[in-house]
């Protein structure tokens, strides 16, 4: 597996001075957690010829001289290291097409339009040379993230592009690129596009997130507005957004469900359930979190199984 | 808890070498300074070795001995800071030392003359007597030297109990004669007939001093006999038995001289190494191995080994990574010789004739040493064995020690910080402090290794103005190996010049290679996959 780097992870604010606090924080948290994808994906940072050099002195370079923390100039060193020997894989044909390159790397103001080829360039080059490849992101307002929000805190972070797509010149098919930002993304796939903190089957949830087969597909709506407040929608219909509760934050998801046999099973049309990977102390992921007291008579406990 | 038993929690230094205002060290079991050369990191450890060499000598009367095996000083002004001219009363450096002891409560109570326990724990202000059994007491001794007409004498000495509260303090005054009366908590309690001081350390003979049963002197000098008394000789152990290695070393000989006397330290040059290795080779020591690392894992082990201390070194060389092993070649009545294999020591890489005496003070730090108290001993039962933790500082262990050497010191380190060794470590070694951060990092999270790890290791920064003022910054390890703290060019200068070499690489090696244009179907419809 070889890993590129977007380049939008090096560009943060203006070229000159140092970084505000909450950027270098955020710098070395992004690189930390590419750095532990690509250990759970056993990825390889390859230093492809054309993108590489250029990537380090156009964009790695000039951002390191201007880190104040040792915590973000360990995380470059440790990036750089997971990069080994130049490799020179055989240029593509003229007629390779690519898919999503266009929207993460040429239509920014974040870095100059050849971006684009250089990117597709290096991953076709991979691509062609047999090597699965994905692409270790940053997620950017407007250019791979829309941010929803809705009424009682309610904000929801919908990544807009999550694949990218590689057809070498006279291959059948088109070779998907995931676009990872961190371990988990490894493990749970759907997360590439999707809340990590939504609870599947997999994770042993009692009232699963139940995950559209084709939730990588760009026709699959993945948020839709429920109750008035943003929320995922699964396959099942039911909404799942944030509690009220300032920045998003809490260890649960409100679902709404408004089929009728549903509500009529379940005794209610709202439930809060635990999100994934909260602190143990709040419950197992996909329970119950908490009934509210003037439902607590009416909640059947019963669970629900995914299609 | 990090120690049991007596052990040392802090240094503080005013008004000495490169310190002008009071500067405080907690000392862990490992406690690391850094900084760059002349910055005074050594002046921290310095204190102690004062009042130990002091104490080796049999000249009660001398406050400090001033020309003594680890600091030689024409008078106290030298040791002074901003070094004050000659006067006829001149204000010297001033010292705290804080440690901690176990007092037994009923055996202390054996010793009282003539008290009850409810008087002396009212009058003596000091109720937690009514308890029974073993109590803890943190102790401070705060000392001030002076020069008075050309004469190192001490200006001010009190003893303070700080835990368990309330604060109990013994306070010593010159009197006219110049001699010492003691206070209790302000009140006169003991006058200079009755007091003795060895050095710097006072005796109050209570036994002759003629006081009712229910007087309230007679509360205060029992309450001294159960807090300091005994705290006291507690501290005279501790720096008495405090193993000391500088970074200078003489050099090994082809030769050694027979043995008069084995000896119990390498010497503050490691001269002694040899002789240590030869005459005390069969005496039983005590200690851990190196923690083991693993795949991103550390583990430590719980189990003390009791070995003769010439396996004993050679074991924790080949734990270091140092193959092959010492051995004593005797050269009939001559004396002897120290093999490497089969090379004689001056033949040897400089770097082992180093180590040598660095594993030997690290075991000679076990307080139960050349007694045999069981092999395989867990760490707990060993520690409730020894009752006390031994002092071992380093200056620069590093020296001329291979990287991997080096870094696995530090896991050496941590495993004799273990049992019952408090380390104080000047060094400059990235190594050494990276090794000590990647521990932290590769403990469990929430494991009792990691919890000792981030109360026990704590890293100095000791940094000198241009007015030549030294002061410390203590900095706390994260559970992520990071510091809470960074200084400012902490230990950097390695990871720097990797980058500028890499940076500078791609500049010599110009690869830049304009890519194609590429056909991007980004108006189109998303394409088809398997999934």
């Amino acid at each position: 597996m070889i890993a590129l780097l977007d380049p939008a992870l090096f560009v943060w604010g203006s070229p000159d001075g140092p970084l505000v606090p909450a950027d270098e924080a955020e710098f070395a948290s992004l690189v930390s957690r590419a750095i532990q994808a690509c250990r759970e994906a056993r990825a390889t940072v390859t230093p492809i010829a054309g993108y590489w050099d250029r990537l380090w002195k156009d964009f790695v370079r000039p951002l390191q001289a201007r880190l104040q923390t040792p915590r973000a100039r360990a995380a470059v060193d440790e990036l750089r290291k997971l990069g080994g020997k130049l490799t020179e894989f055989s240029p593509t044909s003229a007629d390779t097409r690519v898919w999503g390159f266009r929207t993460l790397f040429g239509q920014s103001n974040m870095m100059p339009s050849d971006w684009e080829d250089r990117m597709a360039d290096a991953a076709s080059r991979a691509i062609i040379a047999g090597k699965s490849v994905m692409m270790l992101v940053r997620l950017v307002d407007g250019r791979n993230l829309r941010v929803h929000r809705g009424k009682q805190n309610v904000v929801l972070h919908e990544v807009t592009r999550w694949r990218l797509y590689v057809r070498a010149a006279g291959a059948g098919a088109h070779v998907p690129i995931d676009c990872v930002r961190s371990a988990t993304q490894i493990r749970r796939t759907w997360t590439i596009r999707y809340d990590e903190r939504l609870p599947t089957e997999a994770d042993g949830a009692r009232y699963p997130f139940c995950l559209p087969v084709d939730w990588h597909r760009g026709r699959r709506q993945a948020i839709r507005t429920k109750e008035s407040v943003p929320a995922w929608v699964d396959t099942a219909g039911r909404g799942w957004t944030r509690p009220n509760i300032p920045g998003g934050a809490g260890y649960h998801w409100d679902v709404f469900f408004d089929d009728p046999q549903e509500v009529s099973d379940i005794g209610v049309d709202q439930l809060n359930i635990m999100e994934y990977a909260a602190p143990p102390s709040e419950g197992t992921a996909g329970a119950l979190h908490h009934t509210p007291t003037r439902k607590k008579g009416r909640v059947k406990d019963t669970g629900w199984r995914c299609p | 808890m990090t120690s049991t038993g007596t052990h040392l929690l802090a240094i503080e230094v005013e008004r000495f070498k490169s310190y002008q205002k009071r500067t405080r060290l907690d000392v862990t079991p490992i406690t690391v300074l850094i900084g760059r050369n002349n910055s005074g990191k050594s002046a921290l450890i310095q204190p102690l070795l004062l009042l130990k060499q002091a104490l080796a000598i049999a000249r009660p009367e001398l406050a400090l001995n001033l020309a003594g095996e680890f600091i030689s000083a024409r008078n106290i002004r030298d040791l002074t800071h901003g070094w004050p001219g000659q006067a006829p009363s001149v204000l010297g450096p001033a010292f705290a030392i804080e440690w901690e002891t176990v007092v037994d409560i009923p055996a202390t109570q054996e010793r009282w003359v003539n008290s009850q326990l409810t008087t002396v724990a009212e009058r003596a202000g000091l109720p937690w007597l009514h308890g029974s059994g073993k109590q803890t007491l943190a102790i401070r001794m705060d000392i001030t030297f002076q020069e008075v007409e050309g004469t190192t004498t001490i200006r001010d000495l009190s003893f303070k109990l700080l835990q368990p509260t309330p604060v109990a303090r013994a306070e010593f005054r010159r009197s006219s004669s110049g001699g010492f009366a003691m206070s209790w908590n302000g009140h006169l309690t003991a006058t200079e007939a009755n007091i003795k001081l060895d050095h710097f350390l006072p005796y109050v003979d209570i036994s002759r001093i003629r006081l009712g049963r229910n007087h309230a002197r007679r509360a205060y000098l029992n309450g001294w006999l159960t807090c300091f008394a005994s705290a006291i000789e507690d501290l005279r152990a501790l720096l008495g038995e405090m193993q000391y290695l500088s970074s200078a070393r003489d050099a090994p000989k082809e030769r050694n001289e027979p043995v008069s006397a084995p000896p119990n330290d390498v010497g503050a040059n490691g001269a002694l190494a040899a002789d240590l290795f030869k005459s005390r080779g069969g005496d039983l020591i005590h200690y851990l191995p190196p923690l083991v690392l693993g795949e991103g894992t550390v583990t430590a082990s719980d189990v003390v080994r009791e070995r003769p201390l010439r396996s004993a070194v050679n074991d924790v060389l080949t734990e270091l990574g140092v193959d092959g092993g010492f051995s004593v070649e005797d050269a009939d009545v001559l004396g002897y010789r120290l093999l490497f294999g089969r090379a004689s020591l001056p033949h040897v890489g400089r770097g082992l004739t180093y180590l040598l005496p660095v594993v030997e003070v690290g075991l000679l730090g076990d307080p139960c040493r050349f007694t045999a108290i069981g092999d395989n001993l867990p760490i707990d039962q060993y520690a409730a064995r020894t009752g006390r933790s031994s002092l071992i500082a380093l200056e620069e262990p590093e020296s001329h020690l291979h990287p991997k050497v080096q870094s696995r010191l530090a896991q050496w380190f941590v495993a004799l910080a273990r049992c019952q060794r408090q380390f104080i470590i000047e060094s400059h070694s990235d190594h050494i402090v990276r090794r000590l951060r990647g521990l932290v990092a590769r403990a469990g999270a929430g494991t009792p290794l990691e919890t000792w790890l981030l109360e026990s290791v704590r890293i100095y920064a000791v940094t000198q103005s241009t007015n030549g003022v030294s002061e410390l910054t203590p900095m706390k390890l994260t559970p992520a190996g990071g510091l809470e703290e960074w200084p400012e060019d902490f230990m950097d200068e390695a990871s720097q010049e990797d980058s500028a070499i890499y940076y500078a690489g791609l500049s010599k090696e110009e690869r830049d290679e304009a890519p194609h244009k590429f056909v991007h179907d980004e108006g189109g419809p998303e394409p088809e996959d398997g999934g």
